[in-house]
């Protein structure tokens, strides 16, 4: 028999594979999961694995989760409706007269989308298809561009509906309609954060987002300008009430709302002209391929948690943390620095897998409000989705960003985001009572 | 319509939901659709990105998936044999069929990888493409 291995070296080693195995490229799902297996053979034996099992089950038999599919094909049906297209070209003309007004019109876009979908990938690969084109010929600087869209994009999961805090809440124990809700705050921190930083870079140097040229801004009057973002503002403003308005309203759970979002999003590409089997059938296998990969993670992730959990990771972890001694903001630091730099490294699901059952009982004992606490977590996961190497907004944006956008130039144009993205957490992490305001209004 | 669910309705749609994500996995890696970090595996020469690609299916892929395949395997026969049922009304088949699902996204999966795996393997030995 293999001698005892302490737990706190059986957590190193985990960790370790977890690098090794990402860094030699090979697909996350299959790193946890790989994991999971030698780990729980090493530490635990073949009975173990019984337990993944019945963790994929635990998976597969959740009506919660139903949400994520139906969340994600809603997206794919609204990226394919033109609703976004309407929606831009229109804000365009409205701020384009304004230094860095097609940048701020893309924010703007992407938090309308955001209150309609609960996925990024629909709006970064929508921007990156529709305005990244735009910025490009009026002569908007390439990298401001790439970081708009990217940054914009994450406020899809952020601003409800959200398949992350669908995640969190079915990992949590808390209220869905609660943390959905939630998410409006620190939503509307970012946006705001984002536009005041596009304004004041573009003010100082004009060069990186010019006005729009004089011509252009005589050919649509300002008051057509007007009448046009209005109606361009009506369908999503009905989709956001069908879905969030019924969530919120308690009349539906938010697995019965996604079905409706999904299909009025049906409807909606009616209603734009874009129906046709072929945008269907597109439609569909984006929606099977991201839901496979998102629920691959999940089981993958479930897996590596059980076993790092039963090994006693969880106690190392915890003790580490509460071994700095730092008090009570401290080990909230380190806790919320652990997730940045996780952010970097795993996806989103892997990390609130691997984290909330540690981080959760630590924030209790400490007296941290539980839905305050994931609030948090979900605003500092917005930075994951920008911090190489493992940013899902950047590739989502190399996939459909010509050639010469380079993945240096995507990475040097997120970098003053990401920072923002922190002034919009601390923003949060200091305005507790405005955080919680919405979500305490849900019984 | 909200308020009266019927608790087919609901095991139902629970039901084509966990058939619908785990099938789709192998569809899945088969288009490249799983994330991954590529960032130092771009970078290297095919010959190594090969030898790359064989040990960590050899190392991550294979134990999980075969491991998957074979506890699926017991789950859903077990299941089967005692006809399990919960408290919660299920429809007859309903338990043991979405647990039958788990052998077979795992056996397919196992195939697509197996594809693959023996695709890098014959590339690293014969040095040309499949």
């Amino acid at each position: 028999m293999i001698p005892e291995i302490s737990p706190t070296l059986m957590t190193a080693l985990m960790f370790c594979g977890l690098l090794v195995g990402l860094f030699l490229g090979h697909p996350l799902a299959f790193v946890l999961g790989g994991l999971a297996v030698i780990f729980g053979f090493i530490g635990w034996g073949p009975a173990c694995f019984f337990m993944f099992a019945n963790r994929i089950f635990g998976t597969m038999d959740n009506y919660l989760l139903v949400a994520i599919p139906l969340f994600i094909f809603m997206a794919n049906l609204l990226q394919h409706s033109g609703i976004a297209d309407k929606l831009f070209d229109s804000l365009r003309y409205l701020l384009g007269p304004i230094r860095g007004g097609v940048a701020i019109a893309v924010v703007v876009v992407c938090a309308v989308f955001a209150a309609c979908t609960g996925v990024i990938g629909a709006s970064v690969v929508t921007m990156g298809l529709l305005a990244l084109p735009v910025m490009m010929k009026y002569g908007y600087d390439k990298r401001l561009s790439a970081g708009t869209i990217c940054a914009g994009g994450t406020l899809g999961i952020l601003i409800p509906p959200s398949i992350m805090m669908i995640v969190m809440a079915d990992q949590s124990g808390l209220s869905t309609g609660k943390l959905l809700v939630g998410g409006f705050y620190p939503g509307a921190i970012l946006s705001v954060l984002f536009i005041a930083y596009i304004a004041i870079v573009c003010r100082r140097k004009p060069e990186l987002g010019p006005p729009l040229s004089l011509e252009e801004r005589q050919a649509v009057p300002v008051r057509r300008r007007l009448t046009m973002a209005s109606i361009s503002l009506l369908p999503p403003s009905l989709l956001i009430i069908g879905v969030l308005g019924v969530i919120f309203a308690g009349i539906a759970t938010p697995t019965e709302a996604s079905g409706v979002g999904a299909f009025l999003a049906f409807l909606m590409t009616f209603v734009y002209r874009r129906f046709s089997w072929k945008m269907f059938r597109e439609a569909v296998i984006t929606t099977a391929g991201t839901v496979s990969m998102v629920m691959i993670i999940l089981v993958g992730a479930s897996c590596f948690t059980g076993v790092f959990l039963g090994l006693g990771g969880g106690k190392v972890l915890t003790e580490l943390i509460l071994g700095f001694g730092l008090g009570k903001w401290g080990t909230f630091a380190i806790m919320m620095f652990l997730v940045f730099i996780l952010g970097c490294l795993v996806d989103w699901i892997g990390i609130v897998y691997i984290t909330f059952p540690i981080f959760l009982p630590i924030a209790a004992q400490l007296g941290f409000d539980p839905v305050w606490f994931v609030l948090m977590i979900a605003v500092n996961l917005q930075t994951s989705f920008l911090t190489p190497p493992f940013g899902y907004a950047l590739f989502y944006l190399k996939g459909v960003a010509s050639h010469d956008l380079s993945t240096a130039d995507i990475y040097r144009g997120i970098a003053p985001f990401v920072i923002f993205q922190l002034i919009g957490f601390l923003v949060c992490v200091f305005t507790p009572n405005q955080v919680l305001y919405l979500p305490n209004m849900i019984k | 319509m909200f308020n009266q669910p019927h608790i087919w309705t609901y095991e139902i749609t629970t039901f084509f939901y966990a058939i619908g994500f785990m099938i789709l996995v192998a569809y899945t890696l088969l288009h490249r659709g799983h994330v991954s970090i590529d960032l130092f595996y771009r970078r290297l020469s095919l010959r190594k990105q090969a030898i790359v690609t064989v040990v960590t299916y050899l190392v991550f892929f294979f134990p999980f998936v075969l491991i998957l395949t074979k506890v699926g395997i017991e789950l859903a026969t077990a299941s089967w044999v005692t006809k399990e049922v919960t408290t919660t009304a299920r429809l007859p088949i309903v338990m043991p069929a979405m647990k039958t699902i788990i052998p077979i996204a795992a056996m397919l999966l196992l195939l697509q990888g197996m594809s693959e795996f023996v695709r890098n393997l014959f590339f690293l030995v014969k040095g040309r493409d499949l």
